[in-house]
């Protein structure tokens, strides 16, 4: 347990055992409440049909081990191939977005600067109302996007709730610093890039974050804008394993089903699925976390 | 002793003199046009790839909501569709189902703000007070997985453990007792879709808070302690006032949004739980859009989502204002 | 402004409800049930005449005889796969042409031309290249709303027959996007495709629209969802199948153990409508049109359900709606429970290997109270494919030749190509003759050629056992009972109001199955029904009938 207390500052008590205990106890609570579900999933994906048929739905209790479902997935090469599909759209797409909303965020972060309010009130009414789907396709359609990666990035590129939650961190940087620097001549793009970035990492790197997950869990934009199937990403690709026969509406009086012919879901492999989709998460996650280090405002300030 | 800590602690706890002073010594509002051009351009043309992006991808197919006052068909698009007016406004006005979808919303709404909206924010302070770095990380990235769970998961995985054959009904039964059937009682809706909600999403919540944590002067807390105040009144007078402009600006969109309380989960419980508690403005729109093919009353109830949510926000940003906050935007 | 729907009169109605509305009001979708004699009213000659002239002349195709034939419009059985597969398209129907085919898929994505030897094998088959776009199944009323809003169709375009009933104003789009076939394929010209020629006539003048031959159908099975029970743990409890709803009351209560977690039922309200007597929609009494929903045999269903329910005999996550009930039947914790019929055999593919004993069945269709049941058909034509306007004629020609290879029956040797591949490569055929697919076949072969085309439907999974002399049984006494609907043959789009009526009344009799709601509520929800769109629906329904000389 020692490197609980590993890097406790000098100026800070240590907490009293209860309170540490009650720290811990509500801390373990939280983490078996959701690592019990993770287990079972991982589990599932891992079992064989007959384990799998005998629990009647997820398996809590081992009954074998089996890597089929994984290797269902992957063989083929068309997951393989969305994987990279999907990987490249995320990072393209969260490079894009990242310096759209950077730039707007602190474009628009100096109030009563030229057109500051009715630009800020622009972005946030995206926030408000939604562009309907067909308006959208045939916008998509009539730019010559369909079936282009570009339509899985610009339609969603610029996110209103980012962009005002960047601006927000921007305001709330020391402006003595910005201030000073200007007084020496440095124009906003060297504020911007020298001092307000800098600084900024941990915001930046959470609204990478949050675009990042936008591009890789996406898969409607590509529903409507993706005829290629080889171009689709994983997550839509994901999606097609799910699938039970032909969908009739819920509604018995339009339609009469179809038998399909699809093979049956398999449970094992829908939960492969979940613990496929949440590879790249549990990686991803430190990279940001890396960033939310203390003390580089007073660094900054000193620099 | 409260007052010196405060005292220190300027910065987070008054966040607008900064901004408003960047502009010293350069022209201010009343100067003219083309001073304030020359002094703000590059500020503007900053904005210049995320305005664009939006006016193109945003605003011009936004323009396509003017189908709320059409019989919109999409063969004949916009141009041929008839007019109607306020028809798919009135017709929404005068069903009781969409008065009963909004009260649902609102209720759920208030529950999410009341027992989802703070849940983010303790858990974020007790993970930050973690001190190994390593553990730290470890319990962050748990905590946030269950945000990549399909609702369809989350809400089989409930079922499993608080449905009517699930483990807790089954041990129960296996023990002699009368089953718990949590996921099909009305009265338990509010408590079962919060704790969904809570299991789901607040690890992912944590996130930005984390991130405001991490951008308070670490010198106020040393500062603080030097003179003497204790763990919870450096949380009190430090922690909190750090965070208070991210919680005000979240609170205010949220507010914005209060008639998006999700889709997917209450879709996937509708029956379980009765239309009459679980039907929110969405799922109410999705059945009325999907069995008539009516897309102009889902553009109807989306503009009038919008409007209640911008309302919303203007109040919510005065109401910040009047408490010396930020908000969203604010007139300088 | 007044509250009154900006259409008052009925003209102007139909003129915004949509596709099928027209096409309902255009003497020449009349589509009488004349090919079985069968059917309520029937068209007038003349009427009839015309349409029959736009559809292909009836040839049918010699193929493999049937072991079991299926009587009242029930499928025909094969107990076993025919030694020798018959070559029913002798070259190659393509000039190499080049294809793209837009279809949904339910199931996963197979790799893509250029990727798929099976692709490969049954393009070297046709002679041409079909390129499939395949779409996300779940969400194709969503894309096929956008491409008709933005008129980008694929040379060939599968539109799921629940889609097209749900696209406003499809009618007029079918025209303008979608080549006339009545030229290449009415009366005598099919000929040219024989194949093509051997569909049944109702599933072909479905597919007319504006007195054109637009489509190409996917004749489907009668029946689509009934009660599959477990037929060996009901024997293993010395149990038979039951024969009225008190005796499945009855069963279902004996059977009923969660404490050993098992529970006797999942849902099936929409089979015990069937069984209790109710019309599928309407029903046409003395010059009445009476709606399901006002009928006594509905309400005796809904009765029914909620007395299992109250029961307990349901099991839990069923009540609340979950999406297992295939786990659990297969696992045994249900033992009856409500399905696609094809999830029999897809069932029997998945549980047979760790379990050989594993057996199910459909549950005998029985009346209530001494009476018949009265089984709901769907519409004769499941799916359609349409060919993009503007193909040259020879393009036409020669789509529809490899349409025709598509519509090949089972016992053919392009049957055998189109859907399972290569013998040796994607597939072998085991001891019974029948294909098995080989693990790459698994992973390359596809629904893609078989949903391009149709073909006569028919029951052939005999590597299971039992399974197609049970099935057959099944139908050939469960087809007898089928539902006289008056308006069997018309496509009809519903009025809007009509449609959107249904949610509240539907969302009311979950709330009565579940135990929320009294009985009573049902009064009061018909009520609010008819108000609210139901007798408005009779109306244009009634209209409907007159145009059609039906009434």
């Amino acid at each position: 347990m020692s490197t609980l207390f590993e890097s406790r500052p000098v100026w800070a008590e240590r907490p009293s055992l209860p309170a540490r205990a009650a720290k811990n106890t509500v801390l373990a609570v939280v983490t078996v409440v959701i690592l019990l579900p993770i287990y079972v999933v991982v589990l599932t994906s891992l079992s064989p049909a007959s384990a799998v048929n005998a629990a009647g739905g997820l398996v809590v209790v081992p009954g074998g081990i089996s890597f089929r479902a994984y290797a269902d997935l992957f063989s083929g090469g068309v997951v393989t191939r969305a994987v990279l599909v999907s990987l490249g759209v995320t990072a393209v797409g969260t490079l894009v977005s990242l310096t759209a909303t950077i730039l707007a965020a602190y474009g628009l972060s100096r109030p009563g600067s030229l057109l500051h309010r009715p630009l800020l009130f622009a972005v946030l009414l995206t926030f408000l109302f939604a562009p309907g789907m067909i308006p959208l396709y045939l916008l998509v359609s009539d730019l010559g996007l369909i079936d282009s990666y570009a339509s899985l990035i610009l339609p969603t590129a610029v996110n209103a709730f980012n962009l005002v939650v960047m601006r927000a961190f921007f305001m709330n940087l020391p402006g003595e610093i910005a201030d000073s620097a200007r007084i020496d001549g440095a124009g906003e793009w060297t504020i911007l890039t020298r001092l307000v970035l800098p600084m900024s990492k941990g915001v930046t790197a959470v609204v990478g974050l949050f675009y990042a997950v936008g591009y890789w869990n996406a898969f409607f934009n590509a529903i409507l804008y993706i005829n290629d199937n080889a171009k689709w990403p994983l997550q839509l690709i994901l999606r097609q394993y799910v699938q039970q026969g032909q969908q009739i509406s819920s509604n018995s009086l339009i339609g009469n089903a179809v038998q399909g012919t699809a093979s049956a879901p398999n449970l094992a492999v829908q939960m492969a699925i979940v613990v496929v989709a949440l590879v790249p998460v549990t990686i991803i996650y430190p990279l940001v976390q890396k960033h939310f280090t203390k003390g580089v405002i007073i660094g900054a300030v000193k620099g | 002793m409260t007052e010196r800590a405060t005292a220190v602690a300027p910065a987070p706890d008054r966040p607008s003199p900064p901004a408003r002073r960047r502009g010293t010594g350069r022209p201010g509002r009343g100067a003219s046009l083309r001073a304030r051009w020359r002094r703000d351009r590059s500020l503007l043309l900053m904005t210049v790839p995320a305005i664009g992006l939006l006016a193109v991808f945003h605003y011009v197919p936004t323009l396509g909501n003017v189908i709320a006052f059409q019989q919109y068909n999409p063969w004949d698009g916009v141009v041929g569709s008839p007019w109607v007016g306020l028809y798919q406004f009135e017709r929404l006005f005068t069903d009781p189902r969409f008065w009963n979808a909004v009260g649902n919303t609102l209720v759920i709404a208030s529950v999410q703000l009341v027992f989802f909206f703070p849940v983010p924010i303790a858990l974020a302070i007790l993970l930050d007070s973690v001190l190994s770095r390593r553990m730290r990380l470890v319990l962050q990235s748990i905590v946030y997985m269950p945000h990549f769970f399909s609702w369809v998961l989350v809400v089989t995985l409930f079922q499993q453990i608080l449905g009517g054959a699930g483990l807790i009904s089954q041990s129960l039964r296996g023990a002699g007792y009368a089953p718990l059937d949590m996921m099909t009682n009305p009265d338990a809706f509010l408590m079962v879709v919060t704790s969904q909600m809570v299991w789901k999403d607040a690890g992912w919540g944590t996130i930005i808070f984390l991130a405001a944590l991490a951008a308070i002067d670490q010198n106020l807390y040393e500062s603080a302690a030097v003179d003497g105040a204790g763990r919870w009144r450096r949380m009190w007078h430090i922690t909190l006032p750090g965070l208070r402009p991210v919680i005000v600006l979240l609170l205010i969109l949220k507010l914005g949004d209060i008639l998006n309380v999700g889709f997917e989960q209450f879709y996937l419980q509708r029956d379980a739980f009765g239309s009459g508690v679980s039907e929110v403005l969405d799922t109410y729109v999705y059945h009325q859009t999907l069995v008539t093919g009516n897309f102009s009353a889902g553009a109807a109830a989306g503009l009038i989502k919008g409007v209640v949510g911008l309302v919303l926000i203007l109040i919510a940003n005065k109401m910040a204002h009047l408490m010396g906050e930020h908000g969203v935007y604010r007139r300088s | 402004m007044s509250l009154h729907p900006p259409r008052p009169t009925r003209r102007r109605f139909l003129g915004l409800a949509g596709a099928g509305t027209l096409a309902a009001l255009s003497p020449a979708v009349l589509a009488s049930c004349s090919s079985d004699g069968g059917g309520a009213g029937g068209g007038s000659a003349s009427e009839a005449g015309s349409l029959d002239s736009l559809i292909p002349t009836h040839i049918p195709f010699e193929g493999v005889v049937p072991d079991i034939e299926g009587l009242h419009g029930a499928p025909d059985g094969f107990t076993s796969y025919p030694t020798d597969f018959i070559q029913a398209v002798q070259e190659p129907p393509g000039r190499g042409g080049s294809y793209t085919a837009m279809t949904p898929l339910w199931g996963p994505l197979p790799p893509g031309l250029g990727n798929n030897s099976f692709f490969d094998h049954v393009n070297e088959r046709l002679g041409a290249t079909v390129e499939f776009n395949f779409q996300d199944g779940n969400t194709v009323i969503d894309k096929m709303n956008a491409i008709i809003a933005g008129r980008d169709v694929a040379d060939l375009t599968m539109f799921p027959d629940w889609v097209i009933n749900l696209i406003p104003q499809f009618n007029r789009a079918v025209g303008e996007l979608f080549e006339d076939l009545t030229p290449h394929l009415a009366g005598d010209a099919a000929a040219a495709y024989p194949l093509l020629a051997n569909l049944d006539g109702d599933a072909w003048r479905w597919n007319v629209f504006n007195e054109r031959l637009q489509g190409v159908p996917w004749p489907a099975e009668p029946f689509g969802n009934w009660v599959l029970y477990r037929r060996d743990l009901l024997e293993e409890l010395g149990l038979e199948a039951p024969t009225d709803p008190d005796d499945l009351f009855a069963i279902g209560e004996e059977i009923n153990d969660p404490d050993n977690d098992r529970w006797a039922f999942g849902d099936f309200n929409l089979s015990m409508r069937q069984i209790f007597g109710a019309p599928k929609q309407w029903r046409y009494r003395n010059g009445e049109l009476i709606h399901m929903f006002e009928t006594d045999e509905w309400r005796a269903s809904v009765e029914f359900m909620r007395k299992i329910f109250d029961a307990g005999l349901v099991h839990p996550d069923i009540v609340a709606k979950g999406d297992n009930a295939k786990e659990l039947f297969n696992s045994g914790r249900i033992l009856f429970n409500q399905d696609g019929i094809g999830a029999w055999h897809e069932s029997y593919g998945q549980m047979l290997g760790d379990d050989p004993d594993f057996r199910v069945d459909l549950m005998p269709v029985f009346g209530a109270g001494g009476s018949d049941p009265v089984m709901h058909r769907g519409d004769p034509s499941a799916q359609s494919v349409f060919v993009r306007k503007g193909l040259e004629p020879e393009q036409i020609e020669e789509v529809l030749g490899i349409l025709n290879f598509c519509a090949a029956p089972f016992g053919t040797r392009e049957y055998m190509d189109y859907r399972y591949g290569a013998e040796g490569v994607h597939h072998e055929l085991d001891d019974n003759g029948a294909p098995q697919l080989t693990d790459l076949g698994a992973g390359e072969v596809n629904d893609g050629y078989y949903f391009i085309s149709g073909r006569p439907p028919a029951i052939t999974e005999s590597q299971y056992p039992d399974f197609v002399p049970w099935k057959t049984a099944w139908y050939n006494h469960a087809a007898r009972f089928s539902e006289e609907d008056p308006f069997a043959g018309i496509r009809i789009q519903r009025p809007e109001r009509f449609a959107g009526a249904e949610t509240p009344l539907t969302d009311k009799v979950e709330d009565v199955i579940r135990g929320r709601e009294d009985l009573d509520a049902l009064d009061r929800a018909v009520a609010d029904w008819r108000r609210d769109g139901g007798d408005e629906g009779r109306d244009f329904y009634l209209g409907v009938l007159q145009e059609h000389g039906r009434d």
